[in-house]
């Protein structure tokens, strides 16, 4: 078998028929920059917040995301003195993101304005708002000694839902900035109006948080949360106001180029895999499969060795076209994340390749190509996992916002999440795995056990269905 | 016992398309298989080659079960299909040595292994050509050639006349014959049965999934089948009582024919001489295959 599989990785490039899938592939990735980009466009933001230092300077940091949901460089803002309602206030001070959207700056000594808040200016993302708190730990230790960037606070009101709920976002920037302990937040609403949601806590998560609140917050615009941050670092609280925000309507002008290209993109990485059924056909119709099985081969080998060294072709293609997506976003967006570069090679790409070539040789071989319900059946076990993933997370989803279900399941159908969930998933169950290690069980306990088994499922029916079909001893 | 198939049978579907077969090809003998389009003839040869697997019987060749010791039963034997079809983009060398690594050669006696196969068919000077670019008959060439690596004693030929010029039938069967020589056991199906009958040793005619008969073409010959046929300027009675002995008579004008005549049919033409008859043509022609084969397939249902 081992012989058989280096002759088909030396062999199987010069198929006219693989350049097709090539040429497929790289117009999918195209679409997928795309959608990458514009495909989900609600959550457009800039996130502020400030720590003093034990001098009283206040430092001030914001954290620009566009619509799209990636870093904005080159946001100009304008930094305010709140002072309550005196929104005029204007500092004098003007910040501009870099790249990955950050910017910072230290604007003087505000020790006698504790508790009052800061605003931030911007044209496109309006007022966003902190609280002025001391940078010191409970215990006294100063912030700047420990390197933290303490950054917490954005929140958004989404007053034109159907179900209206208060987001608090919250990030959390280690001592380089990257590091993410989980943590879990506390939440007091003062002078709150609304009793179903004065005091809540959420988490344990790492480093990103966006915790909805369900209930009507209209009333309690510009008033404060006091957040207690709970972490093995110690975090000091925060306090972080309300804010109206308007989402712009899912599924309008502005986004729908975005879901046009997701769905473009689905339509043809479905044709690239049923290119390769079609690839493994006409092997089987030419009398090419039969003439390799002629040789001192088992039907097991072949199949397998197809199936591995298709996988294993895909597998480079969409690891360099992935590489080629981050490259250009780095160029465009300034912004290159090593760590989901390298979960989405691993298991963004393994995953669904194995699938995909174990699902399309199973049901080639078997069905030698000329089975409508055979062909019927690789549909379905193709994208039924996914499928049913989609409808999962379009229920949850939509359940938890206003964006109807049928526009969820076309973003969740949309090959930025046939990518993306895996990734996700697999991120999620390691978060969750890490929360029953370090905190009580959390909420992605029973998430990570259907990773787990729709994995499984998802890699191991497939490969079954080879291994009976592959067996010498059934007919076909 | 070179090939040898016990009890096999075949259906697709609810469509049976083998029945109960068994037969064997000794060493060094070539046996012909011929039968209607649909007798089952390709299920056969694709069953020997262990590509398909049959739902009753056993296949054995050289003693090893095609069905649970493959790799070791494939390396005995070689096929040669009826439309060999290779990666076009590859060349002739590049498919050859991929299935030299297929059937185990290892690389250190591949590449004589290898010329030597391109020599025997004869294709050893267009091994850079690409395979897109090759006639039917030099990819039956090659399909030969590959199916010599490790040097089998057992092939398999499917339908190898069909679709090829004069001199590739010749080459074909010079190479057949080569094989049986050396002690190699063949089985050959064919469509042409005058090809088959002039070097087959016996035939297996199978009809609608069965055997009809496996009979020898030396057994055919002493059967005396042939077609006669005479013209002569005077045929008279006593002509016509003398060929009535031999068949059925078909006169048409100065032309006399007899269909599957038997008897000691070499008396005919020393009676024409002897007795005066001014012969224009005389003609004995042995169609027997032909003649047997109709029988066989129109006979039993």
């Amino acid at each position: 078998m081992i012989k058989f599989l280096m002759e088909e990785i030396k062999r199987i490039p010069t198929t006219g028929v693989i350049v097709a899938i090539i040429a497929l592939l790289f117009i999918s990735s195209g679409l997928l920059i795309v959608t990458n980009f514009s495909s989900h466009p609600k959550d457009s933001y800039q996130v502020v917040s400030g720590v003093m230092d034990v001098n009283g300077n206040l430092t001030v940091d914001t954290y620009a995301i566009n619509q799209y949901g990636v870093p904005s460089k080159g946001v100009n803002s304008t930094v305010y003195l709140t002072n309550l309602s005196d929104s005029n206030n204007n500092l004098g001070y003007n910040l501009s993101s870099g790249k990955g959207g950050y910017a910072n700056l230290t604007i003087g000594n505000f020790s006698r304005y504790e508790n009052d808040l800061i605003s931030i200016y911007n044209d496109e993302f309006g007022f966003s708002l902190f609280g002025i708190q001391p940078g010191y730990f409970p215990q006294g230790e100063p912030v700047s000694s420990f390197n933290c960037k303490v950054a917490y606070g954005f929140f958004s009101y989404f007053k034109n839902g159907d179900s209206p709920y208060l987001s608090i976002n919250v990030i959390y920037f280690g001592q380089n900035g990257t590091t993410s302990p989980n943590i879990r937040v506390n939440a007091v609403f003062n002078n709150s109006t609304n009793d179903a949601s004065e005091n809540v806590t959420f988490g344990p998560y790492t480093g990103f948080i966006v915790q909805h609140i369900p209930g009507n917050f209209g009333n309690e615009n510009n008033s404060l949360i006091d957040l207690t941050i709970v972490s093995q670092l110690k975090l000091p609280p925060v306090i972080i106001g309300i804010t109206d925000y308007s989402e712009p309507p899912f599924f309008s002008e502005f986004t729908f180029i975005g879901e046009l290209g997701a769905v473009s993109g689905f339509f043809i990485v479905f044709a690239g895999i049923f290119a390769i059924d079609i690839l493994y056909g006409q092997q089987a119709k030419s009398g090419i499969l039969d003439l390799e099985l002629a040789q001192p081969l088992t039907r097991r080998d072949l199949a397998m060795s197809k199936m591995l060294t298709g996988s294993i072709f895909i597998s480079i293609l969409l690891g360099s076209l992935i590489g080629f997506d981050d490259v250009l976003s780095y160029f465009i967006l300034g912004t290159f994340l090593p760590s989901f570069f390298v979960t989405s090679l691993l298991f963004g790409i393994a995953v669904p390749t194995f699938s995909i070539m174990a699902i399309s040789l199973a049901f080639t071989i078997h069905t030698r190509h000329g089975d409508l319900i055979g062909t019927l059946l690789f549909i379905f076990f193709a994208f039924g996992f996914l499928i049913f993933e989609a409808i999962i997370e379009g229920y949850v989803g939509s359940s938890a916002s206003k964006v109807p279900l049928i526009y969820q399941l076309v973003y969740f159908l949309s090959p930025v999440d046939y990518f993306g969930l895996i990734v996700s998933s697999f991120e999620h169950g390691i978060s969750g795995f890490s929360g029953v290690l370090t905190f009580l069980p959390s909420n992605y306990v029973p998430l990570l056990g259907v990773v787990v088994a729709g994995g499984l499922i998802w890699v191991m029916v497939p490969l079954i269905i080879l291994y009976l079909t592959a067996d010498p001893r059934v007919k076909y | 016992m070179a090939i040898e198939a016990v009890n096999l049978s075949k259906s697709f579907g609810k469509r049976s398309i083998l029945k109960d077969i068994s037969f064997s090809v000794q060493p060094g003998e070539l046996m012909g298989l011929a039968g209607l389009n649909g007798a089952g003839k390709t299920t056969i040869i694709r069953m020997l080659a262990g590509v398909l697997q049959p739902e009753h019987g056993s296949i054995l060749i050289d003693g090893s079960n095609i069905a649970t010791d493959k790799a070791n039963a494939s390396k005995k034997i070689g096929w040669v299909q009826e439309n060999p079809v290779f990666f076009p983009e590859s060349t002739v060398e590049g498919t050859i040595t991929y299935f030299a690594r297929l059937r185990g050669i290892d690389r250190a006696s591949a590449t004589a292994e290898i010329q030597g196969a391109l020599d025997v068919a004869g294709i050893s000077g267009i091994k850079k050509a690409k395979i897109r670019n090759l006639s039917m008959g030099l990819r039956k060439r090659l399909s030969i050639a590959i199916s010599t690596l490790g040097h089998p004693k057992n092939y398999l030929f499917d339908e190898i006349f069909n679709g090829i010029d004069p001199d590739g039938i010749k080459f074909l069967k010079e190479r057949i014959n080569g094989l049986k020589k050396e002690g190699c056991s063949i089985l050959l199906s064919s469509h042409v049965l005058s090809e088959m009958q002039s070097f087959a040793d016996r035939v297996m005619i199978l009809h609608q999934g069965s055997i009809a008969d496996i009979v020898s073409t030396s057994d055919l010959a002493m059967k005396g089948l042939y077609n006669i046929k005479i013209t002569v300027e005077n045929p008279d009675n006593k002509l016509m009582d003398f060929l009535d002995k031999f068949g059925e008579i078909d006169v048409s004008g100065k032309t006399i024919r007899i269909k599957k005549a038997t008897g000691d049919v070499g008396t005919i033409n020393p009676f024409l001489v002897k007795n005066g008859y001014s012969v224009m043509e005389l003609t004995m022609t042995e169609n027997l295959l032909e003649d047997y084969f109709n029988d066989k397939t129109r006979n039993v249902k």
